[in-house]
């Protein structure tokens, strides 16, 4: 079975490049162009990865962890930031906050196939 | 030697009183032998003109017949005038016929009956008075008898010696009084310059207090003099360095203002860059590498060239972000052991077609490969250190990279060194190099590229693991160099 991947995002370029990129590998991809869009999405959906950006209008990524860490049903989910390599240096942050990675901008379709498939091998791997 | 402004006061003072004192002691000293040699004098003419006389009717009446008689009178006479010490009667030609002195001393007939004395020599038929000689005073009186004739002159001799006497008794009360005067005038110098120094060591302590940064110190000093005026002076100019330092302080808070605005600047840019240059990287690359569909070799190449010119792009905004991130933020570690071989190859790997292109042969002298410090951070160090020595070495050259422990102040230090053949850095740019935006010259960035961050990034790594990053730079040969304290687990 295809995999669901939810990417929030506030741009739609990057959007597009990451569905693009993910579905022609296979994946079902959803598009949210903040917070609130992705929150709904959850709600209708059974989402197996979100790729998360920090910087979205008015809920960032942070206060978006902490509201699916809330809920039961949410808080299993593994969340990947995409991140400025230099934010990398909030990793630390990032990964206490329930992250299981981060992903640098700008990243390469390969690159961001490698993480993801990293992601689900080490999640099926510990069957969480 | 150091000599304090009070004990100068002082001395100064104290010459000065005693200055003063002395010359009034000298002065009156010099009055004194003038009014008493005036009095010997006076006494002296009035004594002469009541007995000369006397004197001489009675030399001429009594001398051979009844000399007692003469001699009563000669000693009632010599009474009258407690200066007088002889007196003489001398004729015309000089010879002595009568002195006092020697016949009271019981000598009648001298051995040599003519006077010596040149004065009387000189004068002896004149009315005259010599008050020349040291400590006695000469007066000759010319004797004319009843009937007119000048036979004898009578000489009187008066001793000065009480001018000496009355001279030594001034002298030694002046002394005593000097003496006393003396400590008067050290006491008053000691209490004038106290109250000048007092002053002073006011001001002086609150211009301390104020260079040790207390700039609301107001002195009083209320004299009505100069001092106060200097008090004014000094608050006055506390006052204005206050005000100064005020719109100093305003000016920096205003300067770091515009910094951190201008960081934040920076950081917002990058930030916004990041997107755009995301997508487009992806799409490059993705088309790149067939995804959507097969190219030829001139889409490719262009590709190619479009793909290259994004990464550099990234690097130069990704320094930005970086730089004004660790001016905004500082520089935050986290430390990891790993593997600096591994980073070091993992570098050059990505310079090899540069590398191929000029020729260059990599020597590589690890002694250490494992590193407890920021992995980030030391990547980018290497970085950044890795690509200037390649873009600044001349083709047909060696670059040399060594990793060593070096011991300095009983700390170990683990040391990385980098050297290339190339334009090299003149000595008075080594330092400025590692600030930002800093290139030796204007041309270069358009020579070599790069907007001059990646060292002043370095730098700001290194310095926050506490060690140091620096450059030599000899006859073409640069090394640069960092070291950081070798940390345990």
């Amino acid at each position: 079975m295809n995999k669901n991947i939810l990417v929030i995002d506030d741009e739609e370029d990057i959007l597009e490049f990451v569905e693009r990129v993910l579905r022609d590998e296979g994946y079902n991809v959803f598009k949210a162009k903040d917070a609130k869009q992705g929150l709904a999405i959850l709600q209708s959906e059974k989402i197996d990865l979100i790729l998360l950006d920090i910087m979205l209008p008015e809920i960032d990524g942070w206060q978006f962890m902490q509201m699916l860490k809330s809920e039961e049903r949410l808080k299993k989910i593994p969340v990947a930031m995409l991140t400025a390599r230099v934010d990398a240096y909030d990793k630390i942050i990032g990964l206490k906050e329930g992250a299981v990675d981060y992903i640098c901008k700008p990243f390469t379709a390969d690159q961001l196939l490698k993480r993801i498939n990293d992601i689900f091998y080490y999640i099926e791997k510990n069957n969480l | 030697m150091k000599m304090p402004f009070r004990t100068k006061l002082i001395g100064a003072l104290f010459i000065i009183i005693l200055t003063v004192f002395t010359g009034m002691g000298i002065y009156m000293t010099l009055y004194r032998i003038k009014e008493v040699r005036s009095e010997i004098v006076g006494n002296a003419r009035m004594f002469v003109t009541l007995t000369s006389d006397k004197i001489g009717d009675a030399f001429l009446r009594y001398f051979k017949t009844a000399f007692f008689k003469f001699r009563a009178i000669i000693l009632e006479q010599r009474g009258l005038n407690t200066d007088l010490e002889n007196i003489q009667i001398i004729d015309l030609t000089g010879r002595i016929q009568y002195d006092m002195a020697q016949y009271e001393k019981g000598i009648f007939f001298a051995e040599n009956p003519y006077s010596t004395d040149p004065f009387v020599l000189q004068n002896i038929k004149k009315m005259e008075m010599n008050i020349n000689a040291d400590d006695h005073l000469c007066i000759i009186v010319p004797y004319v008898d009843e009937y007119g004739v000048h036979n004898y002159s009578i000489v009187y001799h008066f001793s000065l010696k009480r001018i000496s006497k009355e001279v030594s008794n001034v002298v030694k009360g002046s002394i005593a009084m000097g003496l006393s005067m003396l400590l008067l005038s050290v006491v008053l110098a000691v209490i004038a310059s106290n109250r000048i120094t007092g002053h002073l060591a006011v001001v002086s302590k609150a211009a301390k207090e104020i260079a040790e940064g207390d700039f609301n110190k107001v002195i009083t000093i209320k004299t009505g003099d100069e001092f106060e005026d200097l008090a004014n002076a000094f608050n006055y100019m506390t006052e204005k360095i206050r005000e100064d330092i005020r719109e100093l302080n305003n000016l920096i808070k205003e300067l770091e203002r515009r910094d951190t605005q201008k960081t934040q600047f920076l950081a917002n840019i990058s930030h916004e860059l990041r997107t755009p240059l995301t997508v487009s990287i992806g799409y490059v690359d993705y088309l790149k590498k067939e995804k959507m569909g097969p190219l030829n070799e001139d889409q490719k190449h262009s590709l190619e060239i479009i793909s290259r010119n994004l990464e550099r792009l990234n690097k130069e905004i990704h320094s930005l972000l970086l730089v004004s991130r660790f001016t905004l933020e500082g520089v935050k570690l986290s430390y990891e052991i790993f593997d600096i071989s591994d980073a070091i190859e993992n570098i050059l790997n990505n310079f090899v077609p540069e590398m191929k292109l000029k020729r260059l042969v990599v020597k590589k002298d690890i002694r250490v490969r494992l590193v407890y410090a920021d992995k980030e951070g030391i990547n980018t160090v290497l970085e950044n250190l890795i690509s200037n020595g390649i873009k600044f070495s001349e083709p047909d050259t060696n670059l040399e990279i060594k990793t060593c422990i070096i011991n300095e102040n009983n700390q170990e230090y683990f040391q990385f060194k980098i050297s290339n053949h190339g334009i090299g850095i003149p000595e008075d740019q080594l330092e400025k190099i590692f600030e930002p935006f800093y290139q030796v010259d204007a041309t270069t960035s358009r020579r070599y590229g790069g907007i001059g961050l990646g060292l002043s990034i370095a730098r700001n790594i290194i310095e926050a693991h506490q060690g140091k990053i620096w450059a030599e730079s000899r006859g073409g040969v640069t090394c640069f160099y960092f070291k950081i304290p070798n940390r345990r687990v």
